[in-house]
């Protein structure tokens, strides 16, 4: 688990110098890869970047007080060497912010700027009250930078160094260090309760956001796994299925002996029953893929004139049963190749058709597709069959949905067909709409971006 | 359908399900072809090295050896690479398709197989390599 969080300035702010300088000093305080916990890479880059600020503060701020008070041989000022070593010692403590050692660098940085604290005292003693307040600092960051028990280390190291200033300078009275050490005591106490507590809150965020990974991997599983189960449920119901087809088409073909006209019929049934399933067993499939987001739409060349050549193939035998005129048009100012996914498009064509067919008892099932506008096309099914009254136009597209519970039984069918006509056409960025009143027939228009093959042509003639 | 049609047709079915391989074998022996059967794909291997048929249909699923090992192998093997091998399979799922094609099939024809036009259909898949066959 990587924590990089990649902030998005905006253009502006980009360009403004202040958003270099965070750039650069966040390259500079990057902790390094091998770091991956987000509390260590927080810690790693807090030391980095409070370790820039102080590895030159000594130097800067001696010199600058050679500016007040001249000292001819700064070199052999202890205080010189004293600032000069702790220096050099937070410079090797950055470099170490920047490894998988980063601890160890916090460590040392705290360490060191305690001792040289603690040094000054001793150095210059009629200071030592001042200078031992800088103890503080140390302790305050030690909260932040260092696990508990380090931090407690280092408070005890410094009580003792403290309680050791009188014993090693004879300068300095016990007296003296009581200020510092009752400080010291005080403040170590806040830095551990403020950082103990702080210390829950990220363990408690860090654990409500391993949960949450945890969480999304279920789901990526769960998802997984109903694609599995869509797949292998495809496979199962269909072996069965090709035998129980397969058998019955064989005996009509008359390939298992002559069949007497009662067993023929009997085995026609069976033939159109299956057939039936099967189609039941694809709408259903399909409206699970659908609804798992696993239908791709593709983009491809087609020629509307094809589709609707297939269309009419696949769908003139119905109507020829259900003696109904089957008619075509295709619209003279619809381009000649289209970009879309030519099967679903058919799929679209025949369950509209087959709706329409089954509503119809008589007259004519139309099928057009036309140029709706410069940008639009559609598929167009009008028929003369029974309508659909006004109230049930909407919930005809929801799923097993028929006008009402009788209409199932008298004109048969999933209930499903309308439905995924309806998310088909959504998948394409079109839509489907229909118009009907009850006795006078329904058209319905699937509406669809019309998307042209590179160098096709897309003349349009404005309509008189 | 005339029976002669399929006479130098020496089909291999291969598959996993007795039904299936059945009522394929009815349909291509009506029709004259001599058909060979397999339960998986390593009998199907066999018979294939044994009796060199001019077709192959096999099921992709199977325990042993799936059609996808077997296409492997029957490609590295003598006289293999020209032989046709279409796939008979019930994943119908998009996308399927074009595996089987990417996998070195010469076809594609999903279950349930329509017997009435199987002939038909196998021709279709089969394309210009159909004369060859006959």
């Amino acid at each position: 688990m990587t924590s990089t969080t990649t902030s998005v300035p905006t253009k502006a702010a980009m360009k403004s110098p202040v958003w270099q300088i965070g750039k650069v000093w966040e390259w500079l305080a990057e902790p390094a890869k091998s770091v991956t916990q987000p509390v260590q890479r927080r810690r790693a880059r807090l030391l980095a970047s409070l370790m820039i600020i102080f590895a030159p503060l000594g130097p800067v701020g001696y010199f600058g007080s050679l500016l007040a008070f001249p000292i001819r041989q700064p070199l052999q000022d202890p205080l010189f060497i004293l600032t000069m070593g702790t220096s050099v010692v937070l410079f090797a403590a950055y470099w170490l912010s920047r490894t998988h050692r980063h601890m160890w660098g916090a460590a040392l940085a705290l360490m060191t700027i305690s001792a040289a604290t603690l040094a000054a005292g001793a150095i210059v003693p009629a200071n030592m009250n001042t200078l031992l307040i800088y103890l503080l600092v140390p302790i305050m960051l030690g909260s932040m930078l260092l696990p508990a028990r380090a931090t407690i280390a280092l408070i005890a190291s410094n009580i003792v160094g403290i309680l050791l200033m009188p014993t090693v300078v004879p300068a300095i009275h016990f007296a003296a260090v009581i200020i510092p050490l009752i400080y010291t005591v005080i403040l170590s106490l806040v830095a551990v309760v403020s950082s103990g507590v702080r210390a829950q809150d990220v363990r408690q965020i860090e654990q409500q956001s391993q949960d949450l990974a945890e969480a999304v991997r279920q789901a990526e599983i769960a998802n997984k796994l109903k694609d599995q189960f869509l797949a292998n449920m495809s496979h199962e119901l269909r072996t069965p299925l090709n035998a129980i087809i397969g058998f019955t088409e064989v005996m009509l073909m008359g390939l298992a002996g002559e069949l007497n006209p009662q067993i023929e019929r009997a085995a026609q049934r069976i033939h159109f029953n299956s057939e039936r399933l099967l189609k039941l067993i694809d709408d259903v499939l399909d409206i699970a893929k659908i609804e798992a987001g696993r239908v791709e739409i593709l983009r491809r060349p087609f020629k509307p004139a094809e589709l609707l050549e297939t269309a009419e193939m696949s769908l003139r035998p119905q109507a020829t049963k259900k003696e109904l005129k089957l008619v075509t048009m295709l619209d003279p100012n619809l381009p000649k190749q289209l970009f879309g996914d030519a099967k679903r498009l058919e799929q679209i064509l025949e369950n509209l058709v087959t709706n329409a067919m089954k509503f119809t008892e008589q007259g004519s099932v139309t099928i057009s597709l036309q140029r709706q506008s410069v940008e639009e096309w559609a598929i167009v099914v009008n028929d003369t069959g029974i309508g659909i009254p006004p109230h049930a136009q909407e919930t005809i597209f929801e799923k097993f949905r028929q006008i009402d519970g009788t209409s199932r039984r008298a004109y048969g069918g999933t209930g499903l067909g309308l439905a995924i006509v309806r998310e088909l056409s959504l998948l394409m960025d079109g839509n489907v709409k229909v118009k009907s009143s009850l006795g006078s027939g329904s058209t319905f228009t699937v509406t669809l971006p019309l998307l042209v093959p590179e160098g096709t042509s897309n003349v349009w003639k404005t309509p008189n | 359908m005339e029976n002669s049609k399929l006479d130098n047709w020496r089909v291999l079915v291969i598959d996993d399900e007795p039904d299936s391989i059945d009522v394929v074998t009815m349909v291509l022996s009506a029709s004259g072809a001599t058909v060979f059967t397999a339960a998986n794909g390593q009998e199907g291997l066999e018979i294939f090295k044994q009796h060199q048929p001019t077709l192959i249909l096999t099921d992709l699923s199977m325990p042993e050896m799936d059609g996808w090992e077997l296409i492997r192998e029957i490609r590295q093997s003598k006289n293999g690479h020209t032989t046709p091998v279409i796939a008979l399979t019930a994943h119908a799922m998009s996308g399927d398709k074009e595996r089987v094609l990417a996998g070195g099939f010469d076809g594609y024809l999903s279950k349930p197989l329509k017997m009435f036009t199987l002939l038909d259909d196998l021709k279709s898949c089969l394309g210009s390599k159909t004369p060859r066959l006959l």
